[in-house]
Order: C-alpha cells, then sequence, then structure tokens
C-alpha cells in the first residue's frame, strides 16, 4: 500500500507554479537583472531571444538573452565557489537565500548568481 | 535620505500585491517594494503579460498586476530590506545604495524558502532544492534530455517534476516522504477545493512515465565531482538511481527574518496574528506564508484583509473572515499532511556538513544544545545565507529556534549600515 502509485489524490500543488506551456521559455526570458535600474518591473513586448557569448572562468559560454548567471554556470559545469574546506559548490536554492551560487562578475565578488542576468562580454569568476 | 508613505509593503508576491492594491485604490500613499526585479514572488515568477495567460494561476496574476498599475502604488523594484533603524522607518539597500523608507504601517508579505535537510551528498553540484531546480530553469537553464530524480516532500514536488517533463527532461522518480495513507486522508479533505484536486491531477497526469513513490526519500548522492546517482529508501530496502540532477526539498519554511527582526510574536513556525493580519508588532501586519504555508489563494485573501485594515476599513476586511478561515484550515492540513518522518533526523553522517556557508559537520554539533551555542562554538549559521538553509534544518533536527532576525538581516555595504536614521522624512506625493 505504502509503495503503491499515489495518484489524483495527492496533491495541490501550491505555492510554486509550473511553466507547462513552452511559449513562456521559447523566446524570451524574463529573467531581469537585479541591478537594473528604475521602478518599471516589466518589460515591454515580446522579443527574440538573442544569443550571445559570456566568458565563465576565461572560457566563452554562448547564452540566450534572460538566463541568469547561474543557469550559464551550470550549464558550463563550472562552479560557482569553493567552499571553506575546498569542495565545489553550484547553484543550490535557485532564488537567492542561500549564497550557493556567488562568484565574482565583472571584478565584483560575491554577487548571487541566481538572482544576475548574462549580459553580452560578461566576465565570471569562480570564487 | 528617506521617503514617507502610509502604507510599506515588503514582497511582491500575491500577498503583498493584492495589500498594496487594496490599500492603494483606497487612496493611501502605498509603497511595494521587493528584492527582486520583477513582480510575482515565487509562485508567479517568470509571469509576463503577454504569455501568462495559458499558465496556471495566469489569469489571476494579470487581473491583480493590471490593478496594482492602475492603483497608483509605488513599485520599488530591486530593493531588498535589511534593517530597521528606528520605530517606523525601513532601511533598504539597492546595489549598494542605501535608502531609509518611513511609514505608518507596515505590511509583511516575505513569502516560504524550501526546507532542506542534510544527508551524505547533499552538497555536490547538481544537488538542488526541488524549487531551486525550477528556477533555474525558468532562468534559462536546459534541463532537455538530463535524468532528474524529484525527492524530499510536499505538493511543490509534482509541480517541479510536471514542468521538467514538460520541458523534455527524463525524470527518473518522484519520492515523496509523506505515508501514502497519510496524502490519500489529505486527497479526501481537497474535495472541498475541487481546484486544486484538478491542479494535482493535471500535474501528475503529465508525469505519468515517472514513478510516483511514497514512504520513500533520499538516503545520499554519490558522485565524484558532482552527483552521478542518487541511493533512495522506503524503510525497508534501498536502491540506487543513475541520474544528472537532483532535486530535493522538504516542504516550504516561511522567511521569518523581517517579521523577527521588527518583534512579531512567532509561535509554532509561523508569525501569530489577528483576524485582521495584525501580528504582535504595533502597526505591522503579516500575511500569507508567513502565517502558515497555504500558497496563493490564502495570500490574496490574508494580503487583501490586510490591505483594508490598513486604511481602516475593518468591515471590508471582515467580509474576506469565512474564506480566511478556510484557507487557514488548509494550511494546517497541509502541514500535517506532509509533515516529516524522524527518520530523516538520521541522515546526516558524522562528516555531512550541515552549515553549507562554514561546511560545519554534523559531528561538530553533536555536543551543542541550542542554536547560539553552535553559532559561539562552531560558526553554524553565521555564513553568507545567516542561517537561512540549516536553520531550517536545525530546528527539525535538534529542535533549535531563533535562527535569523538580527540585522542586518541581509549582507549589506557598510556605508549603507552606518547612515544615520533620519527623523523628519520629506512627505511624497502619490506616483
Amino acid at each position: 500500500m505504502e509503495e503503491a502509485e499515489l495518484c489524483l489524490f495527492s496533491i495541490c500543488a501550491k505555492r510554486y507554479d509550473i511553466v507547462r506551456n513552452h511559449r513562456i521559455d521559447s523566446g524570451y526570458h524574463f529573467f531581469s537583472s537585479r541591478i537594473e535600474r528604475g521602478d518599471s518591473v516589466e518589460r515591454k513586448g515580446a522579443r527574440m531571444t538573442q544569443d550571445f557569448s559570456i566568458t565563465v572562468n576565461g572560457r566563452p559560454v554562448r547564452v540566450a538573452e534572460g538566463t541568469s548567471v547561474a543557469a550559464a554556470m551550470m550549464a558550463a559545469n563550472e562552479p560557482c565557489r569553493i567552499s571553506v574546506r575546498g569542495e565545489a559548490r553550484a547553484p543550490f536554492c535557485g532564488m537567492g537565500i542561500c549564497m550557493e551560487c556567488r562568484a565574482t562578475v565583472n571584478g565584483v565578488p560575491h554577487m548571487r548568481t541566481c538572482q544576475l542576468a548574462c549580459t553580452p562580454g560578461m566576465e565570471v569568476v569562480t570564487e | 535620505m528617506s521617503t514617507r508613505f502610509d502604507v510599506v509593503v515588503v514582497g511582491a508576491g500575491p500577498g503583498g500585491i493584492a495589500a498594496a492594491v487594496v490599500a492603494a485604490e483606497a487612496g493611501k500613499r502605498v509603497c511595494l517594494l521587493d528584492e527582486s526585479a520583477a513582480l510575482g514572488g515565487q509562485i508567479w515568477r517568470g509571469f509576463r503579460t503577454e504569455t501568462a495567460r495559458n499558465l496556471p494561476h495566469g489569469s489571476s496574476f494579470l487581473e491583480w498586476t493590471a490593478r496594482l498599475r492602475s492603483s497608483g502604488c509605488a513599485i520599488w523594484s530591486g530593493w531588498q530590506a535589511i534593517d530597521r533603524p528606528a520605530p517606523g522607518f525601513l532601511r533598504l539597500e539597492r546595489s549598494g545604495e542605501g535608502r531609509d523608507l518611513a511609514f505608518e504601517r507596515l505590511i509583511l508579505a516575505t513569502g516560504a524558502r524550501e526546507r532542506f535537510l542534510p544527508f551524505p551528498g547533499w552538497t555536490l553540484p547538481g544537488v538542488m532544492g526541488a524549487g531551486g531546480l525550477q528556477a533555474l530553469v525558468k532562468a534559462g537553464l536546459d534541463p532537455q534530455g538530463k535524468r532528474v530524480v524529484v525527492a524530499g516532500s510536499g505538493p511543490l514536488l509534482l509541480a517541479v517534476a510536471a514542468g521538467l517533463a514538460g520541458k523534455h527532461a527524463r525524470v527518473e522518480g518522484i519520492y515523496e516522504q509523506a505515508p501514502l495513507a497519510r496524502l490519500a486522508g489529505f486527497g479526501i479533505t481537497l474535495l472541498a477545493h475541487p481546484g486544486k484536486l484538478v491542479e494535482g491531477a493535471r500535474y501528475r497526469l503529465s508525469t505519468l512515465r515517472a514513478a510516483y513513490r511514497t514512504s520513500s526519500w533520499v538516503v545520499r548522492a554519490e558522485g565524484s565531482g558532482k552527483v552521478e546517482s542518487v541511493t533512495v529508501t522506503n524503510g525497508r530496502r534501498q536502491w540506487q538511481i543513475a541520474c544528472d540532477w537532483l532535486a530535493c526539498g522538504f516542504h516550504l519554511v516561511p522567511n521569518l527574518e523581517l517579521p523577527r527582526l521588527l518583534g512579531c510574536r512567532i509561535e509554532e513556525g509561523y508569525v501569530a496574528v489577528d483576524t485582521l493580519q495584525q501580528s504582535s508588532a504595533p502597526g505591522v501586519a503579516c500575511v500569507g506564508e508567513l502565517t502558515g504555508i497555504g500558497g496563493l489563494e490564502k495570500a490574496l485573501v490574508e494580503g487583501q484583509i490586510a490591505g483594508w485594515a490598513a486604511v481602516g476599513r475593518e468591515a471590508e476586511a471582515g467580509g474576506l473572515s469565512v474564506k480566511r478561515l478556510r484557507m487557514q484550515k488548509f494550511a494546517l492540513r497541509l502541514d500535517r499532511a506532509f509533515a516529516l518522518r524522524p527518520e530523516l533526523r538520521a541522515l546526516a553522517s558524522p562528516d555531512t556538513v550541515v552549515c553549507r556557508c562554514e561546511d560545519v559537520t554534523s559531528d561538530a554539533l553533536k555536543d551543542c544544545a541550542s542554536w547560539r551555542e553552535a553559532k559561539l562554538h562552531t560558526r553554524c549559521g553565521m555564513g553568507a545565507c545567516q542561517g537561512r538553509v540549516c536553520g531550517g534544518a536545525t530546528e527539525f533536527l535538534y529542535g533549535w529556534q531563533g535562527a535569523g532576525g538580527r540585522p542586518p538581516i541581509y549582507p549589506a555595504a557598510v556605508s549603507t549600515l552606518a547612515a544615520e536614521a533620519e527623523k523628519a522624512p520629506e512627505p511624497v506625493g502619490r506616483s
């Protein structure tokens, strides 16, 4: 009984939504840069995805516009930081609370890369 | 420099937006602030006007953000609340720039985060929170072809698995620690909330390829340099599953740092509030997940109540009390259904890291009697996340209370912290 497949009863997904519809992510990513200025919180109008390059630990990585730096580092298989006892750490909570994804971005240390969107030519270094 | 508003709302998820809309529509000067650049909090993460209609919860997003835009509410995005420099003031920071906000009434809607529990291998790259992986995918991480194990507890697991399956990840199994009997009982109570039942069914249908096993949990993650496999158990036998990613979260815990800083009384893990959402701290209301994990509808109802209360229209707030009670009962049932099993306390081995920031192991904590003692002796909870991850874990593992709540509640520039609080801020007109 306990191991049985649990079907319809199970669940009321509440807190987080899902993106079942591909449209939201197939073209344009909404993830906005944290350092973006101004009080307008939504970009106007849909745009086509623009690919561009950033460098992660000196290696060029191709990303789609709107990709977070954390997502780019994961795709590149590069750790964000090296822990106190020397372990490689990568993005964990995805929402800016755990600080595991902090890295040096354009020379600024301790940036939470999951809360930061890639911009063309950005230089990201594991810290 | 400081700015004065009648009502300041912290957190631009559903609860915060609803509160801000009601107060601003009633003619108050309202400021809605959020650390993120985008509106929506977690449940509406990544939504935008053009495409939200087709998403689950999209119509409520469109309705509330449209009302917000025409309400005259000032929206401060990208601002992090870090301290209370003086009563009636909040100190904020954005990109190293500090600013003080003065307010008559404060409404907190800071939401929740996942609870994480330590197990061997949980610090390996590729092991993430369940909501964490979902957020990363929304931020451009491509899950296509990746073998993903989803584990932990809570309704979020199915939603995450469905989202991953929809983007062509290979979901290798969903492991829920709660027993089937308890979930079935919870499912029956959902007959009173048919919308949620339909939503759950839809998520499950889109992940039928993957097994959904109850009374099953992760024992450890293995791999060199990154996760390569996961060992799960049902309490009787263990088996190993090869994977690229493990998405593992144990339901949700409220973000209590700001309520604690402001002196709100906490009871059984949530902010204690009255029927008008007012906390024990004068002038401070709390809504949404802060008062019980209950999701979108609960946040919207409580946000509206707090908004009406902030403008002195208790009658309108009272009109929502039946709905409020219903949602609070739902939150209680949710907590009970997904209560964590004691076996999860024994997952960490002596050399398993509990505090990821400072690499404090389970062994180092075994002689500590309290959160405070652990901080003094081991630096547990004193790293960059300030106990946001290990606080939830040690609360469950050792029964320690009191993580968080000391200023600054987020890392901030010294110049921001050192600035003197202004005493007579300039009023601003409605923006």
